[in-house]
């Protein structure tokens, strides 16, 4: 007891210097929380992007259509049957697909414009229950499953200068063979951030589309929405491993680039706690070393009087630990609050900075975090750790004082 | 009983390459009691010596019993402990713990020598007020005079009832008045408590008042006084 009040006593000794030091690691600890907080929103949006938007977490088809899509090869309408008991447990909803080549214009005579579009025929109630599509919605309104209505991508409406209400000349060719033509009424405009996707795409009712392209009943895919998507690999592999007359193809093998981030983003988060706390261990080491210096004689003296060496060392461990672990738990609650008010409240940085399309994803230009237990905890023990590490030298050097030499220094 | 006994007891330090004989084959016996003064000019080798008896330095030959327990073979841990258990010790510049009051600063010795907390208020407050602290118990080194930080020191030296209490310079910080009111009280503990001291000093007033004189001159003892 005597050597916590010690220890504690000793801290605020030269009040400033630890006020400083303490200053400075909670503020490391805190920006460290808040760095691993954004860069797991950051992952977090570029897997939600990726996947819950269009792709879902687990991609169901006939077997080879992920690889090469064939406007023929379709699977039943109703796949719940399809699926093991223990699959279903773990999804979160299905919403059915069905896609295609159109050519899609917009227009008469001179004025008329024609692009090749992709057109991907939805659920729209599916959608709206599971998939974040109608979140992207800039102009109009999502699908609402009345006929002829069709989504445009903001880029694909300003190549064939289409507009609320506009009608939509669609063109192709139906798996039986026959011309599919329908005239569509551009119900909404979406932008997903990924310009290149906008610029290509459009939605419609899948009913619709099945009818247009002589589906009746049948869709290319499933889109399975999970309830944890990072056991997206397992359940596919459960899948495969039950029916063979589908493919399960999860998200990490259609965004290869995102789950090759993630099987190096604990090394990425250890990284940058090194980064961040190999400035803070030389800080925090020079003032628990001066604090160490200054008091060489104290030490001695107190040998004298009868303290060993072990006592001590734990006097300095102490004084370092209880300076590592105040400061990283007051760090870490800073952190942690500013994670939590960012994963509710992110803030829009669009009008300065522009979304990026990268690995099948699109990064957006919002400052969101997401608060965990690892990026909080993380920090805390790191600093603690830190704590062990600074006090190490001081020890060491402990060990070998010679009472009788400081004390001559008196 | 003896208290202290040195037998051959040398100190030799390197001093480049010359060897400089800081304590040089002393023989000297402490009774339990005894109220004695190491005197000598400066170099003379009090301080070693009494840091030899103390357990703070190694001899380079010879060999220290204190209690009967021969010294010499003891692990720093165990001189550590025998420090803790059986010497008290007066520094010149008081060595008070600052961050402690002057209370704790006299508990400290109680604390690691884990006697019972019930038993630390019985044992401190008489001693402290034995040594005109009363009133004083709460407050740091740094709100003290150096006579009463030294007399705080003094109560920690005795608290923990070791064999001997050696003191190494105790009055040449104070002034005047504070240096004959600390030798006063601590020869009254002596007479009283029949607490041994052995002091390195060559301070006069100490040499007066100390029972034997024992002087020191270039390592070796060469007096050896007894007062009635």
């Amino acid at each position: 007891m005597v050597i916590w009040r010690i220890a504690w006593r000793n801290l605020w000794r030269n009040r400033r210097r630890t006020q400083l030091t303490m200053g400075a690691m909670i503020f490391a600890c805190a920006m460290l929380v808040f760095s691993l907080g954004y860069y797991d929103g950051f992952l977090w949006s570029l897997i939600n992007n990726a996947t819950e938007k269009e792709n879902g977490h687990i991609f169901l088809a006939r077997p080879g259509y992920y690889a090469n899509p064939v406007l023929e090869d379709t699977v039943s309408e109703n796949i719940s049957a399809q699926l093991p008991t223990a699959v279903k447990e773990q999804v979160k909803g299905v919403c059915p697909r069905l896609q295609a080549y159109a050519l899609l214009s917009c227009g008469t005579g001179q004025e008329n414009r024609t692009q090749p579009s992709q057109i991907v025929g939805v659920d729209f109630q599916a959608e709206l229950a599971n998939s974040k599509l109608a979140g992207d919605i800039v102009a109009g309104s999502f699908l609402s499953g009345q006929q002829r209505e069709i989504l445009l991508g903001q880029g694909l409406a300003r190549k064939i200068k289409a507009e609320l209400g506009s009608e939509i000349i669609f063109f192709s060719n139906a798996a039986d063979g026959s011309i599919a033509s329908e005239i569509l009424l551009v119900k909404g405009i979406f932008s997903s951030g990924d310009n290149l996707r906008d610029s290509a795409l459009a939605f419609m009712n899948i009913v619709d589309a099945q009818q247009l392209l002589a589906l009746e009943g049948r869709v290319h895919s499933h889109r399975l929405f999970l309830h944890n998507p990072m056991q997206a690999r397992e359940v596919a592999e459960q899948i495969n491993d039950h029916q063979k007359a589908i493919e399960a193809t999860p998200w990490q093998t259609m965004f290869p680039q995102i789950a090759d981030i993630l099987q190096i983003w604990f090394a990425i988060q250890l990284f940058t706690v090194a980064i961040y706390y190999a400035a803070m261990a030389l800080i925090t080491f020079n003032t628990m070393y001066m604090a160490f210096l200054e008091r060489m004689q104290e030490f001695a003296v107190m040998q004298a009087i009868g303290l060993t060496r072990r006592r001590l060392a734990r006097l300095i461990l102490l004084e370092s630990l209880i300076l590592a672990t105040v400061s990283g738990l007051i760090g870490m609650m800073l952190g942690a609050s500013l994670n939590i008010v960012l994963f509710y409240y992110p803030i829009d940085l669009s009008r300065w900075l522009e979304s990026i399309s990268w690995g099948g994803s699109s990064i957006q230009p919002v400052l969101f975090c997401v608060p965990s237990l690892l990026s909080n905890l993380l920090p805390l023990l790191a600093m603690i750790l830190l704590g062990f590490a600074v006090a190490a030298l001081p020890i060491w050097r402990l060990y070998r004082l010679k009472p009788v030499e400081a004390l001559r220094e008196v | 009983m003896d208290t202290v006994l040195t037998k051959e007891l040398s100190r030799i330090y390197q001093n480049g390459a010359a060897e400089v004989k800081a304590v040089d084959s002393v023989d000297l016996t402490i009774e339990s009691g005894e109220f004695a003064v190491l005197a000598g000019p400066s170099g003379s080798g009090k301080s070693t010596l009494l840091n030899l008896i103390g357990g703070l330095d190694r001899p380079t030959a010879g060999t220290v019993h204190l209690s009967g327990e021969l010294l010499n073979e003891k692990t720093d841990d165990e001189l550590t402990r025998a420090r803790l258990f059986k010497i008290g010790f007066i520094f010149q510049a008081y060595n008070l713990i600052p961050v402690l009051t002057a209370y704790e600063n006299v508990q400290f010795i109680l604390q690691i020598q884990g006697i019972p907390d019930s038993q630390h208020a019985d044992r401190i407050m008489p001693l402290l007020q034995e040594l005109g602290l009363d009133g004083l118990e709460h407050r740091r080194p740094s709100e003290l005079s150096g006579g009463q930080q030294q007399r705080v020191a003094v109560a920690r030296a005795i608290v923990g009832r070791p064999s001997i209490i050696l003191a190494d310079e105790p009055t040449a910080n104070l002034d005047s008045e504070s240096a004959v009111n600390l030798l006063n009280m601590m020869h009254r503990l002596n007479l009283e408590q029949k607490v041994t001291f052995l002091f390195s000093s060559h301070d006069q007033r100490v040499i007066d008042i100390a029972q034997r004189i024992i002087s020191l001159r270039d390592g070796k003892i060469c007096d050896d006084i007894r007062k009635n």
